[in-house]
């Protein structure tokens, strides 16, 4: 299950700020979105599918 | 995946964390892992509520058969690509997006097609631009 907080329609450009969101992790751990580019940019890859 | 794979000491090296988004379960997605011996943090949307925040759009069907899709395809897997079968759904296109440290898009990437993919060292020259 992801949540996500904030405007989802600033997602989608460039400068705009992203929404944060509780994602969860292949180990079934969850964890906010935002924990990963707090210290470091974050490079988000969105696969196409799994296979 | 191999590409990205190759690549991790560089985007150590740049100081970035590099997170994939799969449309798979939590067990989908440590058995993706485990298969590719995939080295950065996986996160499972398997409703693709993530893809849909982030503005990423699903192909039609007519899209996804056209020819020239088609072509890139062959092509992938002529360059060593492997195909498995697919865990989501396959009308998703994917993208990449660089967040700096203030929370702040400073890149993104659309896929145009469902084999429209930003190689690694766009990503590493994108990324010089976040500091």
């Amino acid at each position: 299950m992801i949540f996500l907080y904030g405007g989802r329609e600033d997602m989608n450009k460039n400068s705009n700020k992203a929404s944060d969101a509780r994602v969860t992790l292949s180990d079934g751990s969850e964890r906010l979105l935002s924990d990963l580019w707090k210290k470091q940019p974050l490079v988000l890859i969105f696969l196409r599918h799994l296979g | 995946m191999a590409q990205l794979r190759q690549k991790k000491q560089y985007f150590d090296r740049a100081g970035a964390q590099v997170a994939l988004v799969g449309m798979g379960t939590p067990e989908d997605s440590a058995a993706f892992e485990m298969k590719f011996d995939v080295p950065f943090p996986l996160i499972s949307d398997p409703k693709r509520q993530l893809y849909q925040a982030f503005g990423l759009r699903m192909v039609s069907t007519l899209e996804l058969l056209s020819p020239s899709v088609a072509v890139k395809g062959i092509l992938a897997i002529t360059k060593g690509h492997t195909v498995g079968i697919p865990i989501g759904d396959v009308r998703q296109l994917p993208g990449v997006f660089i967040i700096n440290t203030n929370g702040r898009i400073v890149y993104s990437h659309f896929a145009g097609d469902p084999s429209d993919h930003p190689d690694p060292d766009t990503i590493l020259e994108a990324l010089k631009d976040t500091k």
